[in-house]
């Protein structure tokens, strides 16, 4: 690796972490911002809450600094991270499935929290259904498919950045999100809420 | 011409912008030629708003680099346990809680180990309850040796060691035992004694000497000797057999000694008392004796106090024993008018109490105005509760008894074989002289 006195815009994980084990902490800032979305996105793939997930990455951030020194492949950063995320978010997910055992059945939250709502906002309950069918349908997908889709959907990730964040190839996450997609429009499409959202996707893709 | 399966698979990456120009025109075309393939392409992005659409509230869309950054920890420097620790957890699920789990069949384990280290520990030596146990050594100076029947090797004898019955007890030069007994006999065991316990209220005494302070309990105690016994109820007095001879010092109450074998000798001694058997069996007459200056040694060994508190609980204290003057001594004035007169026997008015499985019977001890041994009689107790049967009379052996002004009559009821007493009244059978 040639070493540059001044770095480009877009250098590289590995010339990042060389700088941040010399003392350069702002360095690692490059890498928060590169990929706290997609620590964001797998943390919420496990707790499905925003609260939660955005403490796992704080955890997983700081989990990744100070343990720099043992990261072996230092390109293979991305990878490394999404290990830990994914170690520390499933340990929460298990701790959080422990507490709510004892917490009042979803079911009637669900009720209590509806009726709250729709003083607030009278179409929450459409939006609410829609919603749970979308996770439900992400739930019966295999398991290793159900990261990549929420990396693309939660945090609107671009196939290179979830190949570079997971470590695949292109065409791999190019395959599973095909695949993914074709579920999950048989599971979504004739279900009648998808239509007059044709403005919500014209926003999307605008 | 591309087929539907063709473009089925690029639908996906159509939608969200990734196919390659030259894919895109092809695609294009075909949707534009093929309705079903455009339809399907319409439910794919309708599909793909949904999703887009519903993760939406959820969706970070300001940076916390910053507050990342503030919370990182001070420098990038790790301790390898860490991620080895990380690492090893990802190879082996499981919580914490759940790997301690794995350890309960371990810990059970050392922990029934412990509890059977300690119940062994504090485990009695031998079953109080059991009937061989007859007492307890509460106080050992110097090393004493310790046999128990039937068993080989002679151990040291410890404080708090039990003792069954046929335990040897010795003593060496310089050491000194204290033996606690049932029925609240205390025994002390003087330097080079040898002694048996044949039960709580019977010793064979080899050598040595020993210190009673004899309990209350109705039956009574007897030391044997080599030549000799001792019979006591409810004394303080010392035994010492040296060289065959036989002494003993009464500190409290009244102690029947008697000779073995072929001789008959007997004696009664008194406190303030001793008396000696020899080794020929002749017992010399009781005479007033220092026994303050014999027993000094037994006064200055007292039992350990662990030991005793340990023996309290093993063998409380019994009370309401059937306390006795068995050895009370009936005194018959012979003097009639002054005619002297013979005497053939003894006659004892008395009967046993009805309903008594086991009658004890009693050994008579006859001595004269001073106390001289005349003869000894045994009186069965059977015979003594036959039907139709007021009094018994023991005839006195060979010739009749004259000259004497008194009589003295001791009974002392053979309490191993049964657990009353008779109260009687003892009268002398004389027969007019021929010539008067």
């Amino acid at each position: 690796m040639r070493t540059r006195k001044t770095p480009p815009p877009h250098f590289d994980d590995a010339e990042i972490v060389r700088r941040c084990l010399n003392g350069d902490t702002e360095a690692f800032g490059r890498l928060v911002e590169k990929y706290q979305g997609a620590v964001y996105a797998i943390a919420y793939a496990y707790l499905r809450n925003r609260e939660s997930s955005l403490e796992v990455l704080q955890e997983s951030f700081c989990t990744a600094y100070t343990n720099l020194a043992q990261l072996r492949n230092t390109s293979a950063f991305g990878p490394w991270l999404k290990e830990i995320t994914c170690h520390k978010a499933s340990q929460v997910a298990k701790e959080e499935r422990r507490r709510t055992k004892f917490e009042t059945p979803f079911p009637l939250r669900k009720v209590v929290s509806l009726e709250e709502a729709r003083d607030r906002a009278p179409d929450i309950d459409k939006q609410t259904d829609v919603r749970a069918a979308v996770l439900e349908a992400i739930d019966t997908l295999p398991e290793h498919y159900r990261l990549v889709v929420v990396l693309r959907y939660l945090q609107e990730l671009t196939y290179n950045e979830i190949a570079d964040f997971l470590g695949e190839s292109y065409d791999e996450v190019r395959g599973i999100l095909q695949k993914a997609g074709k579920m999950l429009r048989d599971a979504l499409s004739n279900t009648d809420f998808g239509n007059e959202r044709g403005s919500a996707w014209h926003r999307v893709h605008k | 011409m591309a087929s539907c399966a063709q473009i089925d698979k690029q639908m996906q990456a159509y939608v969200d912008g990734e196919l390659r120009r030259s894919e895109v025109v092809v695609f294009e075309q075909h949707i534009s030629e093929c309705a079903a393939c455009a339809e399907t392409l319409r439910k794919q992005q309708k599909t793909s708003a949904i999703l887009f659409e519903s993760f939406a509230q959820d969706r970070m869309t300001h940076s916390v680099r910053d507050e990342v950054m503030k919370r990182l920890p001070a420098a990038p420097l790790s301790t390898e346990e860490d991620i080895d620790a990380i690492n090893w957890r990802a190879k082996h699920p499981g919580s914490l809680i759940s790997r301690l789990f794995k350890g309960v069949p371990v810990a059970v384990a050392l922990l029934l180990l412990v509890v059977a280290a300690l119940i062994r520990y504090y485990w009695p030596e031998a079953p109080v309850t059991s009937p061989a146990v007859v007492g307890m050594i509460t106080q050992s100076q110097g090393l004493s040796i310790c046999r128990a029947e039937g068993v080989e090797n002679p151990q040291p004898a410890k404080l708090q060691h039990l003792i069954d019955r046929g335990t040897r007890l010795e003593t060496t030069n310089e050491s000194r035992l204290m033996l606690s007994f049932r029925s609240s006999t205390e025994v002390k065991v003087n330097g080079n004694t040898r002694l048996t316990v044949h039960d709580e209220r019977n010793l064979s005494l080899e050598e040595g000497e020993l210190y009673l302070r004899v309990g209350k309990d109705g039956r009574h105690f007897v030391v044997n000797t080599p030549n000799g016994k001792v019979r006591v109820f409810g004394t303080a007095f010392i035994v010492r057999v040296q060289q065959q001879e036989t002494r003993v010092f009464v500190e409290e109450g009244l102690v029947q000694v008697e000779s073995s074998g072929n001789r008959t000798d007997f004696a009664a001694v008194s406190a303030g008392q001793e008396t000696s058997i020899m080794p020929d069996g002749r017992i010399a007459r009781p005479r007033p004796t220092n026994v303050e200056a014999v027993t000094k040694w037994a006064a200055a060994l007292q039992p350990n106090s662990l030991a005793n508190q340990r023996f309290r609980e093993i063998f409380p204290p019994v009370k309401d024993l059937v306390e006795i003057t068995a050895t009370h001594i009936y005194r018959i004035p012979l003097v009639y008018e002054n005619t002297a007169c013979s005497i053939h026997a003894v006659r004892l008015y008395g009967r046993p109490p009805r309903g008594v499985n086991s009658l004890c019977s009693y050994d008579v001890y006859v001595y004269d105005q001073d106390m001289k041994p005349l003869f000894k009689a045994r009186v069965n107790g059977q015979v003594l509760a036959e039907v139709g049967r007021t009094y018994y009379d023991i005839p006195v052996p060979g010739k009749p008894l004259e000259g004497l002004r008194a009589l003295a009559v001791s009974l002392v009821p053979d309490f191993s074989t049964g657990d009353t007493e008779t109260n009687f009244e003892v009268k002398a059978v004389v027969l007019p002289q021929n010539n008067s």
